[in-house]
C-alpha cells in the first residue's frame, strides 16, 4: 500500500509539473517584439484619439477590429484582434490580450476586458434637481 | 439636514437583526459545543441543548427577518438605501426583484445563510446524538457567514468589518445632491444588470446556493465523528446527506453551464473559467467522498480518506467563495464580480474551517480504526478507492490551473516579508479550455472503465472463485467487444480523428454497457438500488456528448475567411455580415437571410432565415431563428447596446447556435450625433498623383478617364463630356483599396456631377467641378462624406453543436442516479415519481 502511495504522489507531482508547463507568464510589447514567433499575454489600456481610432468594419472584415493599446511599460501599439468588436469596449478599463507580433502590428485571437463598475458612481455625481415626473 | 421622504426604520430594524443573527449564531455554537461535551451527562446536556436550540431558533428569525426587510424595501424601491439603488430601478419587473435581491455580494451571502438555516432545521428535526456537534458546526459557519454583513466600522477609514446592506446611498457616496433634503425626489435606481434579467438569474443562484450549504452536512458530521470519537457511526448519515449535496450541487453546476450556454453569447456550456471550476472541485470531492464512504460501511479501510475528502469538500467551497469574492481572479475570469473588500474575513473564515478538523483529526488519529491488511485488488473496495484517488487527482490538477492568480498573489507575499519585490508574473495557459481538456480526458477514460469493471466486482472479496471469474470474463468480455463495435463505427462516421477521442467515447459506451448489464443481471431490474448504475450510465452519456459538441463543434457562419490575418486561428472566422433583405451563402449549404426585426420592451428580435438548397434549388431544408439584443433606449430615437442574447434551433442529433448584432451596436450613440450633424461634405482641391486624407482613409488621385458610369441617373447626350475620375481609397495603414469613380460632365456648358456611392466603406465621392488655373495645371474639386445612414445589417454567428443533448441527458441521468441513492439510504423510495 505504501508503494502504491508513493507510485501514486509521483505520478501527481510529474502530470502536475507537465500541466505547469503550459503556464505564460504576462508580457508586454518589447517581450512579444523579441520573440515573434510565440504567443504573448500583455495587460494594458485602451488609447483612443483622432490617429488612434477604434476601426471595426463589418462590411469589409467581420470578424476583425483594431485599436490601440499601451502597455504597462508605456509601449504603444496598434492591435488587430480577431473578432467582432466586444460591447462597452470603449468604457474597458484594462485589456489582456493573448496573440502575436506580426510586422508592427500586434495580432490577438483572444481578448479579456475589465470593464468598470464605477458607472453609478458618475449616474450620481451628475444628477442634478429636476422634478421627476410622477410614476 | 433633514431628509425628506426617507424610511430609516427598515435598515435600523435590519441591522439590528444582522447582529443579533451573529450574536445568537455564537450562543449556539457555545452551547451546542457545551451540549456535545457534556453528552455523557443527561442532565446538563439537557439544559445545554435548550440553550442551542433557541439560540438557533433566534438566530434562524433573525435572517429571515433580515432577508425578509431586505426584499420589502427592494420591493418599495427606496432608493435611500445603497443596495437598492445599486440593483433595482423603477422599471424593473416583479419576477426579478429576486434576481436583483442575490445580485449583490450581501443578498447571496443571505441567501447562503437560508439554506444553512433550513438544512440545520432538517437536521434539529431528527433530535438524534448528532444534532449537538452538528449544529455547533453551524453555528460556527453561521457566525462567519454573519459577519460578513455587520458592517461595522472601525478607524477613521474605510476599515469594517462586513459590508451592512442596509447602508445608506449617501453616507457611502459623496456627490452634490446630497446637499438637498430632498434629494430622493430626482433619484432612480441603476437597475438590474440586463445580461441577468431572465429566468436563469431566478433558478440558478437558488439552486447552486443550496448546493453550496448542502456541503456543510458531511463536513459537520465529519466533525461530529472525530468530535465524539464515533469513527464509524457517522458515516451512514452523512453517506445520505453527501448524496443529496452532490445531486444539488450538481444539478446548480449544470444549470450554470445551460444559462451559459441558452443565453450568453460565447457559445458553449462550459469554458473552464475559475468560477466555474470552483464549483465543479468541491463536487468531485463530494463524489469521491460519497464512494469511500460507501466503503468504509462495510470495511474500516477509507475511514480516514471519507474524513478527509468530506471536510475538503467544504473547506473549497469556502475557498471557491473566497476567490469568487475577493478580486483575486480580475485577470484571469470573466465573471468579474464587484469586490467587497472582505479578503481577511475570507481568509480567516477558511483558516478556521481548516484548522479546527485538522486539530480534532490530530488528537483523534490513533483511534480511528484502520486494518492492516491490505484491500485485495479483486475487490470492489480497491477500485473505488483508486475512483476517489482519481477524483482527487482531477481536483487537484484543475484547482492548480485555476489559483495561480494566489500564487501569484502568495509568492509575492512572501517575495515582501523577505523584502524583496513582485517575483512572479504567471498567467494563465493561453488557450485555458485545451489546457483542462488535455488532461481531464484522461480522468474521464479512467474514470469511465473503473466505474465499468467495478460495478461488477463484489464487495469484500478476496479471490476470485472460478465460477464468479466465469462470470467476469464473460461479462466483461463482452462488455469490451460491444463497446468497441459500437465506437469504432460511431467514431468512423463522426470523421473525428484524435485517437484520445474515440478512446473516451470509448470508455463512456463501456461504462454505460457495464452498468446497463449490472441492472440486468445483477439486480435484476430492481429499480430501488439502481441509483449508482443509472449514474454511471449518465456519466458515460455526458462523455459521448462532450466530445462529440466539443470535436465537432464548428461555425456554419463562416462567409469568407478573414482578410486582415488568417491563419493564427481558424475558429475565430465565425462572423459575417447579413444586410437586411439580402441572402448571404454562409457554409454547408445554407444560405441565411435577414428578413425582419421587431421590438419587444427594450429588447430587439431579428429574425434569421437559414435555407438549404440543393443543386437543382429545391429547398432541403428550413429554419429560422430569432435571436435578440437588449438595449437602453436614449433620445433621439437611438440605442445603447447591453447584450446579445442567442436563439439555439434543437434537433435530435445536434444545436444550432445563433447570434446576430445589429449594426448600430457598433456605432458610439454620441457619436453618431456628431456625425449625423457632420454629415456634410467635405472638399478636396488636388490634381492627378495627389493624396488626401479623410478620417480613417487616404485616398490617391490616380487619374482621369472617360468611361461612362453605370448608373441610371445618368443618360448619355449628344455634346455631353464626361470625365472619370478613378481614385484608389485606401484604409490608414494598409495597402489594399477601392476604387471609387465619381463622375463629371459638362452638358450646355455647365458642369453636373453623379456622385459615387464606395458602399464597404460608407463613404460618397463627389467630383464637383475643375478649376483650370494654367496651361499644365488642372485642379480639380472633389468633395467627401460619409454615407452611413440606414443601412440595416447584423453580424451574425451561427455554430452547429452535434450530440449536444447527450450532454444534458448524460447529466441529468447522474442527478437522477444521486437521488436515487439518496432516497435507498433513506428507506424511502418513491418510484412512483422517478418515471425510470
Amino acid at each position: 500500500m505504501q508503494i502504491l502511495a508513493l507510485v501514486v504522489i509521483a505520478a501527481a507531482i510529474g502530470v502536475l509539473i507537465t500541466q505547469a508547463s503550459d503556464y505564460q507568464s504576462y508580457g508586454d510589447f518589447s517581450v512579444a517584439m523579441e520573440e515573434m514567433d510565440r504567443n504573448h499575454q500583455i495587460v494594458g489600456q485602451l488609447v483612443v484619439d483622432d490617429a488612434r481610432p477604434i476601426v471595426y468594419n463589418p462590411e469589409k472584415d467581420a470578424n476583425a477590429f483594431s485599436f490601440y493599446m499601451e502597455d504597462e511599460q508605456g509601449t504603444i501599439k496598434k492591435v488587430v484582434a480577431q473578432m467582432a468588436k466586444p460591447q462597452d469596449f470603449e468604457r474597458s478599463e484594462q485589456i489582456v490580450l493573448t496573440g502575436r507580433m506580426q510586422g508592427s502590428d500586434f495580432i490577438a485571437h483572444d481578448m479579456q476586458l475589465k470593464c468598470p463598475s464605477k458607472y453609478q458612481d458618475q449616474a450620481l455625481q451628475s444628477q442634478k434637481a429636476r422634478q421627476v415626473v410622477s410614476k | 439636514m433633514n431628509y425628506e421622504g426617507e424610511h430609516l426604520w427598515p435598515g435600523i430594524i435590519g441591522h439590528s437583526l444582522i447582529v443579533l443573527a451573529f450574536v445568537s449564531s455564537l450562543l449556539a455554537l457555545w452551547a451546542y459545543a457545551g451540549a456535545t461535551n457534556s453528552r455523557k451527562d443527561l442532565v446538563a446536556s439537557n439544559d445545554w441543548m435548550r440553550i442551542g436550540r433557541w439560540s438557533f431558533g433566534i438566530h434562524a428569525v433573525s435572517i429571515f427577518g433580515v432577508i425578509g426587510l431586505l426584499f420589502y424595501i427592494m420591493i418599495a424601491r427606496y432608493y435611500e438605501y445603497e443596495y437598492v439603488w445599486g440593483h433595482t430601478s423603477d422599471s424593473l419587473p416583479f419576477q426579478y426583484i429576486f434576481s436583483a435581491f442575490w445580485e449583490g455580494q450581501e443578498g447571496s451571502f443571505l441567501l447562503w445563510m437560508f439554506w444553512h438555516v433550513v438544512l440545520g432545521f432538517v437536521v434539529l428535526s431528527r433530535k438524534d446524538k448528532w444534532e449537538a456537534p452538528v449544529l455547533a458546526v453551524f453555528g460556527l459557519v453561521q457566525a462567519f457567514l454573519s459577519s460578513m454583513l455587520l458592517g461595522l466600522y472601525f478607524g477613521e477609514g474605510d476599515d469594517r468589518i462586513g459590508s451592512n446592506p442596509f447602508v445608506l446611498l449617501r453616507n457611502v457616496h459623496e456627490a452634490p445632491i446630497f446637499n438637498m433634503p430632498n434629494y430622493l425626489q430626482s433619484i432612480e435606481g441603476t437597475g438590474l444588470n440586463p445580461l441577468l434579467q431572465n429566468y436563469w438569474m431566478t433558478i440558478h443562484p437558488p439552486t447552486l446556493f443550496l448546493g453550496f450549504a448542502s456541503t456543510l452536512v458531511p463536513f459537520a458530521f465529519a466533525i461530529a465523528g472525530l468530535w465524539t470519537k464515533e469513527h464509524k457511526a457517522w458515516i451512514k448519515p452523512a453517506l445520505t446527506w453527501s448524496l443529496f449535496s452532490g445531486a444539488i450541487l450538481g444539478t446548480g453546476i449544470l444549470m450554470g453551464g445551460a444559462w451559459a450556454y441558452e443565453a450568453l453569447s460565447f457559445g458553449g456550456y462550459w469554458a473552464w473559467d475559475p468560477v466555474e471550476n470552483a464549483s465543479l472541485v468541491p463536487w468531485l470531492i463530494m463524489l469521491a467522498g460519497t464512494h469511500t464512504a460507501l466503503v468504509a460501511r462495510n470495511s474500516p479501510h477509507s475511514i480516514r480518506s471519507t474524513y478527509l475528502f468530506f471536510i475538503l469538500s467544504f473547506v473549497l467551497i469556502v475557498y471557491s467563495t473566497f476567490l469568487t469574492r475577493s478580486g483575486v481572479l480580475g485577470e484571469t475570469s470573466v465573471h468579474a464580480f464587484t469586490e467587497m473588500g472582505l479578503e481577511w474575513q475570507l481568509i480567516l473564515f477558511m483558516g478556521a474551517v481548516s484548522i479546527w478538523p485538522l486539530v480534532l483529526y490530530v488528537k483523534a488519529k490513533k483511534e480511528i480504526p484502520n486494518i492492516e491488511k491490505e484491500e485485495s485488488s479483486y475487490s470492489r473496495e480497491f477500485w473505488m478507492f483508486v475512483g476517489a484517488l482519481v477524483l482527487l487527482f482531477s481536483s487537484v490538477l484543475i484547482t492548480a490551473t485555476t489559483s495561480i492568480p494566489v500564487w501569484n498573489k502568495l509568492a509575492d507575499a512572501f517575495s515582501a516579508l523577505v523584502g524583496g519585490g513582485d517575483i512572479t508574473n504567471i498567467a494563465p495557459p493561453e488557450d485555458e479550455v485545451a489546457h483542462h481538456n488535455r488532461y481531464q480526458l484522461w480522468i474521464g477514460v479512467l474514470i469511465g472503465f473503473l466505474s465499468g469493471i467495478s460495478v461488477l466486482l463484489r464487495y469484500r472479496s478476496r479471490e476470485i472463485s472460478a465460477s464468479f471469474g466465469r462470470f467476469l470474463s464473460v461479462h466483461l468480455g463482452i462488455a469490451l467487444i460491444l463497446s468497441i463495435s459500437i465506437t469504432i463505427p460511431l467514431m468512423l462516421w463522426s470523421s473525428i480523428v484524435a485517437w484520445q477521442y474515440w478512446l473516451l467515447v470509448g470508455s463512456g459506451i463501456f461504462t454505460v454497457i457495464t452498468n446497463l448489464d449490472y441492472i440486468i443481471s445483477v439486480i435484476r431490474g430492481n429499480i430501488k438500488v439502481a441509483g449508482a448504475p443509472v449514474a454511471h450510465i449518465g456519466f458515460g452519456l455526458l462523455m459521448v456528448g462532450v466530445v462529440f459538441s466539443g470535436a465537432l463543434k464548428r461555425p456554419i457562419s463562416e462567409g469568407f475567411t478573414s482578410i486582415e490575418v488568417n491563419d493564427i486561428n481558424p475558429q475565430s472566422n465565425k462572423n459575417v455580415l447579413v444586410v437586411k433583405g439580402q441572402p448571404v451563402p454562409i457554409a454547408d449549404g445554407y444560405t441565411v437571410e435577414y428578413s425582419r426585426d421587431w421590438a419587444e420592451g427594450n429588447q430587439q428580435f431579428f429574425e434569421l432565415k437559414f435555407t438549404k438548397k440543393d443543386p437543382q434549388g429545391n429547398i432541403i431544408e428550413e429554419f429560422s431563428t430569432s435571436p435578440n439584443v437588449i438595449r437602453d433606449s436614449l433620445p433621439k430615437n437611438k440605442f445603447k447596446f447591453r447584450a446579445a442574447n442567442p436563439n439555439t434551433r434543437h434537433y435530435f442529433a445536434k444545436d444550432i447556435f445563433t447570434l446576430a448584432i445589429p449594426h448600430w451596436a457598433f456605432e458610439d450613440p454620441e457619436a453618431s450625433k456628431e456625425e449625423a450633424e457632420a454629415a456634410k461634405w467635405e472638399s478636396h482641391i488636388i490634381e492627378p498623383g495627389d493624396t488626401f486624407f479623410t478620417p480613417g482613409h487616404y485616398v490617391v488621385f490616380d487619374q482621369i478617364g472617360t468611361e461612362l458610369p453605370q448608373n441610371e441617373a445618368y443618360q448619355f447626350q449628344e455634346g455631353d463630356i464626361p470625365i472619370t475620375a478613378i481614385l484608389k481609397v485606401y484604409e490608414l495603414n494598409s495597402d489594399s483599396f477601392y476604387l471609387a469613380k465619381p463622375f463629371l460632365y459638362i452638358r450646355d456648358n455647365r458642369p453636373l456631377n453623379i456622385p459615387f456611392e464606395l458602399n464597404e466603406l460608407g463613404l460618397d465621392f463627389r467630383f464637383s467641378q475643375i478649376l483650370p488655373e494654367s496651361e499644365d495645371q488642372m485642379k480639380m474639386q472633389f468633395d467627401v462624406r460619409s454615407n452611413k445612414a440606414e443601412k440595416a445589417y447584423v453580424v451574425v454567428q451561427a455554430l452547429v453543436f452535434p450530440g449536444i443533448n447527450w450532454v444534458w441527458i448524460g447529466s441529468i441521468m447522474m442527478m437522477i442516479g444521486l437521488l436515487m441513492g439518496m432516497f435507498q439510504r433513506m428507506g424511502k423510495i418513491k418510484s412512483q415519481n422517478l418515471e425510470i
